[in-house]
């Protein structure tokens, strides 16, 4: 009897040789399963695999068509992979080490449609959006806004109701028909009384001693009717002096009016990043918003240090001692992995190549930032570097992106506002540049469109005609347009900074169009005002002289009157009460 | 599922009433205690107990061993974890932890461990006094122990008709 029992062991070896041969063939099921469950729990999105394959022996992996689902969005995938080839370094493997020299991606394809949701029943509430308008300017938006308003409304007023020198010849026309009137039924008052002095003096003298009392006032009477008229004429003689205070008042209203006008109808000057921040704000909010959360969640799938995980790992007893003079190496470093694919940007299919360098568990062992590389190999010319890097104790994240000719559809800027410009369809070079050392966040987008063709849209219909032209032809000499995003600050609270050439010519254009209309607006209620108070005070200046005529005609008849019963007073005192009759007691 | 249940038990009563030899059950309990004081999630805890099924030693006893040990061991983690670190962290010995390390399989063996390599080696510094004492006693304690066990009617129900036919036999 030896000591080993072979009748334990070769039953045993045999089940070993078994379980070998299961594991090669169940191993892709294991992988399967792993894949999909670890892929959910770092993407926290569905992660399905069609097919995989493990080869122990090989040290392979074959996966097939994988899809990874947008945890922002339920019914889109974040990328899909037909086919992925990774060959595992065997002598790393027999280490405890899966480090995979090369590796081979292929059929990618990214942001494509899906059937069902690809979130977790588990996956937590998408954040509340904002809309990122917070992040801009927008106390300059609304300024913006205002001042446009302020604009529409200025412009669309009536102002002939603000006019003083309207208003003053409205009230010279009414008051000197009134004045004339008056004079002339005075001066007829004065007519028809010195008649009837005339003809009473007449009876009068055919009875003198029945009339002794008439006769005795009559010098009275006369001389009261020749102070009227006197009064009278003083009055016609005032009228040219009245005029000229009234032609004074009115030069006094005009001045007043132009000064009105001008306080009135006077804008501020709008700054040009205000102007920018209202028209494209709307544009870029979403966009950038959409960016940013992409940096959070891949700082969220990537976190500061795996080696801190790997520390606190549940249930390992003891410490693992790193051996100083032991070549070290990471747990998983996938060093090279060649990618090719599909994706569409702005409606045109593009063939990507690319690859993905350094994933490891240990980076700061390894030394190297993970990098993604993906450019175009043909049509758009496109090139995407993003860089994982986290081989030291601060985190460092950085996309950049260039594309020569990006084509961009046509669009409304500042679409919700009282001014819109239509933007016709175009390309743009982009240059994308964002930065995340730690918890801030730096960045610089640049647009750079070309052959561009601006119209502007005003809302209001009243403004369309004045401005719009004036604005188009402005507009109409800006062929290329330069937008520049500055961004800083932390990805919870970015702050945003927006340039663009399209804000100062607006800007200009605008200013100088209302400036033109305020100016045109200005000089026609001032020039109708003008109009009107002269052809009043002509109106006044015409009758003045004809009128002046006709009360003193009309004063001549009891001017005679006048004369006449006086001079018979003055040259023949005893004749006023007249020769008595013959045989009369008095004679 | 009872008989799954009562393995354990079967396996304790098998181990005090089978026919082995006192030092086949000695080394058993030997190879099981330094089986249990070690973590399993490495080489050395499968090599041993490999071992332990292979050679011709008392089985039930070293797995009864194993799991108490693998019960206790863990109140021994400050010990070992000292033990462990004090030398796999000695500079003259580091060269030839690196490379054992270094070695293919050598990670999956676990020794850079401190609480493997500590109770590794507290579990083999305690095998033979382990070893004599479990010989001593089972010589002295196996038959009145077996006797007494055996008048239970319990330990027949439990033990079943094999180790009854083994008994009566």
């Amino acid at each position: 009897m030896g000591v080993l029992r072979f009748s334990y062991i070769l039953p045993r070896l045999l089940l070993l040789v078994v379980l070998l041969a299961a594991a090669e063939i169940g191993s892709g099921y294991i992988a399967h399963w792993a894949i999909e469950r670890g892929g959910e729990l770092a993407i926290g999105a569905r992660v399905e695999v069609g097919r995989s394959e493990v080869s122990l022996l090989k040290t392979r992996v074959q996966i097939e068509d994988l899809v990874v689902a947008n945890p922002r969005s339920a019914f889109k995938n974040l990328l899909e992979a037909r086919r992925i080839d990774i060959d595992f370094d065997s002598s790393a493997l027999l280490r405890k080490k899966l480090i995979a020299p090369y590796g081979e991606i292929t059929g990618i394809r990214f942001d494509t449609a899906r059937a069902t949701s690809g979130l977790l029943p588990e996956s937590p509430p998408r954040e509340a959006s904002d809309g990122g308008k917070s992040w801009l300017n927008d106390e300059a938006a609304i300024y913006a806004r205002n001042w446009l308003a302020g604009v529409e409304q200025r412009v669309t007023q009536d102002l002939r109701r603000e006019l003083k020198s309207i208003d003053l010849a409205e009230r010279l026309a009414e008051r000197w028909p009134q004045q004339y009137e008056s004079l002339r039924s005075g001066a007829e008052r004065l007519k028809l009384n010195a008649k009837e002095l005339a003809e009473q003096t007449k009876v009068a003298k055919l009875n003198p001693l029945r009339h002794i009392d008439f006769l005795t006032n009559l010098p009275n009477h006369t001389l009261g009717l020749r102070r009227q008229v006197d009064e009278l004429h003083a009055q016609l003689a005032t009228l040219p002096n009245t005029l000229k205070a009234d032609r004074a008042a009115i030069a006094e209203a005009r001045a007043h009016d132009e000064r009105v006008l001008r306080d009135k109808l006077s804008i501020d000057a709008i700054d040009a990043e205000s102007l920018t921040n209202y028209l494209l704000g709307e544009q870029i909010a979403a966009p950038l918003q959409e960016a940013i959360a992409w940096l959070k969640w891949a700082r969220s799938v990537v976190p500061e240090s795996k080696r801190e995980l790997l520390a606190t790992r549940d249930g390992l007893r003891g410490e693992n001692i790193v051996f100083t003079s032991s070549p070290r190496q990471p747990d998983l470093w996938l060093q090279a992995i060649r990618l090719t694919g599909t994706a569409t940007v702005s409606g045109q299919p593009l063939e990507l190549v690319g690859s993905l360098r350094d994933v490891t568990s240990d980076p700061k062992l390894v030394g190297q930032p993970t990098v993604l590389e993906l450019k175009s190999s043909e049509g758009l010319p496109i090139r995407i570097v993003a860089t994982i890097d986290r081989t030291s104790d601060i985190p460092h994240d950085q996309i950049l992106v260039d594309c020569e000719a990006l084509p961009l559809a046509a669009m409304s800027l500042g679409i919700n506002g009282p001014l819109a410009l239509e933007v016709s369809p175009t390309t743009a070079r982009v240059n994308v540049s964002l930065t995340l050392v730690g918890e801030r966040l730096t960045g610089d987008i640049q647009f750079v469109q070309t052959g561009v063709r601006l119209l502007p849209r005003l809302r209001n219909e009243r403004l369309r005609g004045d401005i719009e032209n004036t604005l188009a032809e402005s507009l109409g000499r800006i062929d290329q347009l330069a937008t520049r995003i500055g961004i800083e600050g932390s990805l919870d609270r970015p702050r945003i900074k927006l340039w663009s050439n399209i804000g100062p010519v607006v800007s200009e254009s605008t200013q100088r169009a209302v400036a033109t209309l305020i100016e045109r607006r200005a000089s026609d209620a001032l020039s109708l005002a003008r109009t009107k108070v002269d052809e009043q005070v002509g109106r006044v200046e015409s009758q003045l002289v004809a009128f002046q005529q006709e009360i003193a005609g009309e004063l001549n008849g009891p001017g005679q009157v006048i004369a006449q019963l006086l001079g018979q007073q003055e040259g023949r005192p005893r004749d006023i009460l007249g020769r008595l009759p013959q045989g009369t007691l008095f004679k | 599922m009872l008989s799954l249940l009562l393995q354990p038990i079967r396996q304790l009563l098998d181990a005090l009433l089978a026919n082995d030899s006192p030092r086949q059950v000695a080394w058993g309990v030997t190879i099981g205690m330094v089986l249990g004081m070690v973590p399993k999630e490495n080489l050395i805890a499968i090599a041993l107990g490999m071992l332990l099924c292979s050679l011709r030693v008392n089985r039930s006893a070293g797995l009864a061993a194993a799991g108490l040990f693998t019960l206790l061991s863990p109140s021994f983690d400050s010990i070992t974890h000292l033990v462990g670190h004090k030398l796999l962290t000695e500079s003259s010995l580091e060269p030839m932890w690196a490379w054992l390390y270094d070695l293919p399989l050598g990670p999956w063996v676990g020794f850079d461990n401190t609480v493997v390599l500590g109770s590794l080696l507290l579990g083999l510094y305690m095998s033979y006094p382990c070893y004599w004492a479990t010989l001593v006693a089972w010589r002295r304690y196996r038959a009145p122990l077996a006797e007494r066990i055996a008048r239970y009617r319990v330990t027949r129900w439990v033990a079943g008709a094999s180790l009854a036919n083994r008994l009566g036999g």
